[in-house]
């Protein structure tokens, strides 16, 4: 832990000496070892891809069924390393959980890649990972703990999402735009049920780092969703229709998740949902090019700058605040038609944006009403 | 959630179990899929990319010789295929369309671009990989004609089983 903080307030006489090593002592020994982890981490990363180089290199020398049968009985030691590990304590630190998942996560994945090689079927990635989702999420979730296993488990889910959307928009999803929404919508409905699940679960720091990944996902395809309607000019209306059932999902999920989590940052969590959920709702119906949905897309993420404050989520504050101020810059390049009026129009909105900080330091001082976390309203 | 505990040793096992019976029954299934259908050879042509999950593959083109009943020069078969001749020889190959009755036509094997994912033009090989290079260079060769043994099963699945060259 950063001793910065508490040398300030020792500073400022808030705590004596006595306090300050009391304090500094207290984090030193819960402090989690991070380094250790990331290294964990890394190792099982590169058993991860090695595991899949191995099999794709469909090595002759050995028969293919003695092959599989190696294969299968790694996973079958893999699982009794797990069931012997959960039974002793001093195995349970976290990250040692977490890799002997990820290991047997891999080997799963790819005994089915390694079935495909040997008997010459082939299918799209997404059916393999959707059997893996089903047989593998009970271990995964139910034993996960922490940001290992909710990075492999996101990704598999997420890539299967975007894959059969694709793969089967023709088929499977031709005429049913809401189930199509319901696949995309994945990061929404996982968001609300990580929110649930933090209540609920033991290993709240799992269901936190998917929650997280989640979040992000929504920020981003959200951006995405506006920026794209911005580029091509014109609107979609083909599109519209899965997007319009996205955004009911996305407004009920918001609903759920301030309904399981009535603190300010629940409110912020489903502010931002709901916000995302009307942007899909509009963006298709933007007719006419880059300012409207600059515009949009800079409402969004001043709105995603004001929830972090409220929320006292620092990191995601200055990445938004980043992300508006790219946006403009981008903005003002797209404007480059028009030089001046698009000057003037910028200089106008940069006096105006001046002026409502100082009108909102006045009415706040006038009112006490403050602009940040923490404070009581 | 704390109810769940007492539970707990049967829960993790179960959890443990369902991934490796779910694996264990896909290869079965996989085997006695695969071991089922009658052998034909067919020429073939083709290139290699990387399928990072699966391994090297060589991906190439069935060359059918389709006797179509339609008058359409590049036509992308989209209909079932009759084969009829001596296994492993094929004697003709006929596009089944709508018009076709397939009890009339007497075929040996059919082919069913349903079952091949609506593909049945291209086909993928897994190989190892030192051999890759060498593969692939045959293919191109012009003086080496490739020919690829395939299983077609009762499913109208096409899977290739063997590949081997021979002077053009």
């Amino acid at each position: 832990m950063s001793q910065r903080d508490l040398k300030k307030w020792k500073q400022a006489g808030l705590i004596d000496q006595a306090t300050f090593d009391a304090i500094a002592e207290y984090e030193a020994k819960h402090d989690k070892p991070w380094g250790l982890w990331a290294l964990m981490g890394l190792g099982a990363l590169a058993i991860g891809l090695g595991l899949i180089s191995l099999i794709a290199a469909n090595w002759d020398a050995i028969p293919p069924m003695v092959r599989l049968s190696v294969h299968f009985i790694a996973l079958i030691g893999a699982a009794a390393w797990l069931y012997w590990q959960d039974r002793r304590p001093e195995w349970q630190g976290g990250m040692f959980t977490d890799v002997s998942l990820a290991i047997i996560g891999f080997l799963g994945i790819t005994f089915l890649g390694h079935l495909g090689q040997v008997y010459q079927t082939t299918s799209p990635l997404w059916q393999p990972l959707l059997l893996w989702l089903i047989i593998f999420s009970p271990l995964m979730l139910g034993l996960g703990r922490g940001a290992l296993i909710a990075l492999i488990w996101s990704a598999a889910l997420y890539y299967f999402a975007v894959d059969n959307g694709n793969d089967l928009s023709d088929s499977f999803y031709k005429d049913k735009p809401w189930l199509q929404a319901l696949n995309y919508s994945m990061p929404v409905i996982v968001l609300t049920v990580s929110v649930w699940m933090r209540s609920l679960s033991s290993r709240e720091d799992l269901w936190r780092r998917i929650g997280h990944i989640a979040f992000a996902l929504i920020l981003f395809t959200t951006s995405f969703v506006t920026a794209l309607f911005g580029i091509s000019g014109a609107g979609a209306p083909e599109l519209s229709e899965i997007l319009g059932y996205q955004a009911l999902i996305g407004i009920m999920a918001a609903a759920v998740i301030y309904w399981r989590r009535r603190d300010i940052e629940g409110m912020a969590i489903a502010a931002i949902v709901a916000a995302s959920a009307v942007l899909f709702l509009i963006s298709p119906h933007i007719q006419n090019g880059s300012v409207p949905s600059a515009l949009l897309f800079m409402l969004f993420w001043g709105g995603v700058a004001f929830a972090s404050l409220r929320a006292g989520w620092r990191p995601l504050f200055q990445i938004a605040v980043a992300v508006l101020s790219i946006r403009l810059i981008i903005l003002s390049f797209e404007l480059a038609d028009d030089l001046l009026g698009s000057g003037i129009a910028l200089i106008l909105s940069g006096i105006v944006t001046l002026l409502a900080a100082y009108l909102f330091v006045q009415i706040s001082r006038a009112t006490k009403v403050r602009f940040n976390a923490g404070d009581a309203l | 959630m704390t109810e769940l505990h007492k539970y707990r040793p049967w829960l993790l096992i179960a959890a443990l179990v369902l991934p490796l019976a779910a694996l264990g029954y896909s290869w079965f299934s996989t085997d006695r899929a695969a071991a089922s259908g009658v052998e034909w050879d067919v020429s073939i042509q083709g290139y290699d990319p990387r399928d990072l999950l699966q391994g090297h593959y060589l991906q190439y083109e069935y060359m059918w010789k389709i006797v179509r009943k339609t008058n359409q020069e590049n036509y992308y078969p989209s209909f079932p295929l009759c084969i009829k001749g001596t296994a492993p020889i094929i004697s003709s190959v006929t596009e089944m369309n709508f018009d076709s009755r397939e009890d009339d036509m007497n075929c040996i094997s059919v082919i069913r671009p349903d079952s091949n994912k609506g593909n049945i033009k291209t086909g993928r090989y897994y190989i190892p990989q030192e051999q890759a290079a060498a593969l692939e260079a045959k293919l191109r060769d012009p003086k080496l004609r490739a020919t690829m043994r395939v299983r077609i099963n009762p499913q109208g699945v096409i899977r290739p089983i063997a590949l081997r060259f021979s002077p053009a």
